[in-house]
């Protein structure tokens, strides 16, 4: 659906109509009174070596979708290839294997990392229950995972508390790191870090790019990352994808409104020139547990239609490469 | 605190263990008098149980009618009871048999009670439901109500007493821990284990558990008091410990009817369990505070 490249290799990941629904339990006996939508008919694909950034406001469904391609939560329908392999129907044991290849960095460097047990430790844990190293031989290789990220070896043996945020959020990288992954799910790795220190992070994540050929699925809400880092970016909303393009082609023609919006209200460093008050999005997000119908976005379009109102848009492709998802386009 | 920070040692050196963690923790805790008074007195306690039968001038059970109800003196430091035995000798036997009943009933809860209520937190579901149901049934009867039917089914002796004063025990423990379970299992670093692709048991109790730790300590030094209370209140009820076995309760109970000329059989093991209650409880608070995560302390 949202396949905008023609390579002949599978794409390093491909999740095609991905939907991760939560039900609402209420009442004594634990009725399921409704549903939360929070990824519904995700179509998204990410080539080797290549950074898609996912972008959208508290409760688009981002950080959902990138738990539900780590299996983390379980999604409802659809189907997730790595390398080419599904692995929606994975038991235990091949979800197992399977993790080798992708793993996460979280948001929150304080919740990431266990006060309890010094940081190394579970770096050297992951090595030994996947067969790649143990003892002596993992301790050296979580010394050399933590120069790579830019730590003291001598730093293994320190608990989390003995660390800043950034250097929390690197031992975060060196721990998704461990296992050599091909890809790595990055949810909003620098939102809670100070702007300087984001710079630092940002620059390892894409030296690591470089140096391992990594590829990221970048998910943040600060658009002024995003364009840093990310070669492609799709854009969420209510659960959905509403646009997908390269970055340059994305900052420059916006075709959504809503992305027009988002990117309007990227603050402009010089007071001379105002925000185009029309492009200034009003009021929040709808709930995801009772979508709009239609256009999930035209309660707070601007531009909105009739048959916003009834029709949902389909997701086409206006020029090569660009997908978008309105009537109007 | 300077070699906490300083991160720069020789690669030789392992992992700080957590036993050099815990007595820095305990070097801080003892910085408060009133940790040092409870510690103290607690130390002394089990100094007291473990020698009893070396500090005790008499055999607990050794009877002399001739001079029964002898107020203190030089020989009989706390006088002797109608028997004529000894009230300092089965006084400090009876500080075993507290600590004994206490730590067993608390350590049985807490092996018991934890790995429930991790098992209930962890894993949630329908399991939680009725792991939990049933403690609420248990938590519903006051607790001496329910040792008092145990004991009273199964007959006074040691090991029934310890089986009915653990099983609250068991609950109460259960309780704390599957609470702390379930705020400790939603953390990034769990959601990061179960990425890095490590099994529920070995999550539950490498990660989870450690971080459950501080509220399992408080809880143990506070039921440790509680426990000691109960089993004398059932001795002294008649249904716990038997004569000529030593426990304060008992020895209370049967100084009762010489309350008027021949205080000392009741003063004293009461003035121990007296003690007893104040040090625990203090103890129980002051490692409660000392471990309080707004108090800045890890363990």
């Amino acid at each position: 659906m949202a396949a905008d490249q023609k390579s002949p290799v599978a794409p390093l990941l491909e999740v095609i109509d991905l939907k991760t629904h939560f039900p609402i339990r209420t009442g004594v006996f634990s009725r399921v009174s409704g549903h939360v939508y929070a990824v519904d008919g995700v179509s998204i694909n990410l080539r080797e070596g290549e950074t898609l950034g996912l972008v959208g406001e508290s409760g688009s469904g981002k950080s959902t979708l990138g738990k539900s391609i780590m299996r983390l939560v379980e999604p409802t329908s659809g189907e997730i290839k790595i390398s080419g392999v599904a692995i929606t129907g994975l038991n235990k044991r091949d979800m197992f294997v399977h993790r080798r290849q992708v793993q996460m960095v979280f948001q929150d460097p304080y919740s990431s990392l266990n006060p309890r047990i010094p940081v190394g430790k579970v770096v050297a844990e992951a090595l030994h229950i996947h067969g790649i190293a143990s003892g002596v031989a993992a301790d050296e290789m979580v010394r050399e995972l933590f120069r790579r990220v830019g730590l003291r070896a001598a730093q293994t043996r320190n608990y989390a508390n003995e660390f800043s945020g950034g250097q929390r959020q690197r031992v975060g990288i060196a721990r998704a790191l461990a296992l050599n992954p091909k890809l790595i799910i990055a949810d909003e790795p620098v939102s809670a870090l100070d702007v300087s220190v984001q710079a630092q992070v940002i620059n390892l994540f894409m030296d690591l790019q470089q140096e391992l050929g990594l590829s990221y699925l970048f998910i943040a809400h600060d658009l002024a990352v995003v364009a840093q880092v990310c070669h492609r970016i799709a854009v969420m909303y209510l659960g959905k994808i509403i646009e997908v393009a390269n970055r340059d082609e994305l900052f420059k023609a916006p075709q959504h409104p809503y992305t027009q919006a988002l990117l309007a209200s990227i603050p402009i460093p010089n007071p001379e020139i105002k925000p185009a008050a029309d492009r200034v999005l009003q009021g929040d997000i709808p709930s995801p547990s009772d979508p709009p119908k239609g256009c999930r976005f035209h309660t707070r379009c601007p531009l909105a239609e009739t048959r916003c109102r009834t029709e949902e848009p389909p997701f086409k492709e206006g020029s090569p490469g660009h997908w978008v998802a309105c009537h109007l386009h | 605190m300077s070699d906490l920070t300083r991160s720069d040692r020789p690669f030789e050196e392992k992992y700080k263990s957590s036993w050099s963690l815990a007595a820095e923790s305990f070097r801080r805790f003892l910085i408060l008098p009133l940790n040092q008074i409870s510690f103290a007195i607690t130390a002394l306690l089990l100094f007291v149980a473990l020698f009893a039968p070396w500090i005790a001038p008499f055999p607990f059970e050794q009877v002399n009618p001739s001079n029964g109800l002898d107020p203190p003196s030089w020989q009989h430091l706390m006088g002797t009871d109608q028997a004529g035995r000894d009230v300092f000798s089965r006084v400090l036997y009876g500080t075993q048999t507290s600590l004994l009943i206490g730590v067993v009933t608390v350590v049985c809860g807490m092996i018991l009670g934890v790995f429930i209520g991790a098992v209930s937190g962890y894993f949630g579901g329908w399991v939680d439901e009725i792991v939990m149901r049933v403690v609420e049934v248990f938590m519903s009867v006051p607790g001496i109500i329910l040792a008092l039917a145990l004991v009273s089914v199964l007959g006074p002796s040691l090991p029934s007493i310890i089986l009915a004063l653990s099983i609250r025990r068991i609950t109460q423990f259960a309780r704390v821990v599957r609470g702390s379970v379930l705020s400790v299992k939603s953390q990034d670093y769990i959601t990061a284990c179960h990425a890095l692709g490590m099994n529920n048991l070995r999550i539950v109790f490498g990660h989870v558990l450690p971080n459950c730790l501080s509220p399992i300590i408080v809880l143990a030094s506070v039921l440790l008091g509680n426990v000691i209370l109960t089993e004398s209140t059932l001795s002294f009820l008649g249904m716990g410990i038997q004569e000529p076995t030593p426990s304060w309760g008992t020895m209370i109970a049967k100084g009762n009817e010489f309350l008027t000329f021949a205080p000392w059989i009741s003063l004293f093991p009461g003035g121990f369990l007296f003690l007893t209650m104040i040090a625990f409880n203090l103890l129980g608070d002051g490692v409660r505070d000392h471990l309080d995560p707004r108090g800045g302390s890890v363990l």
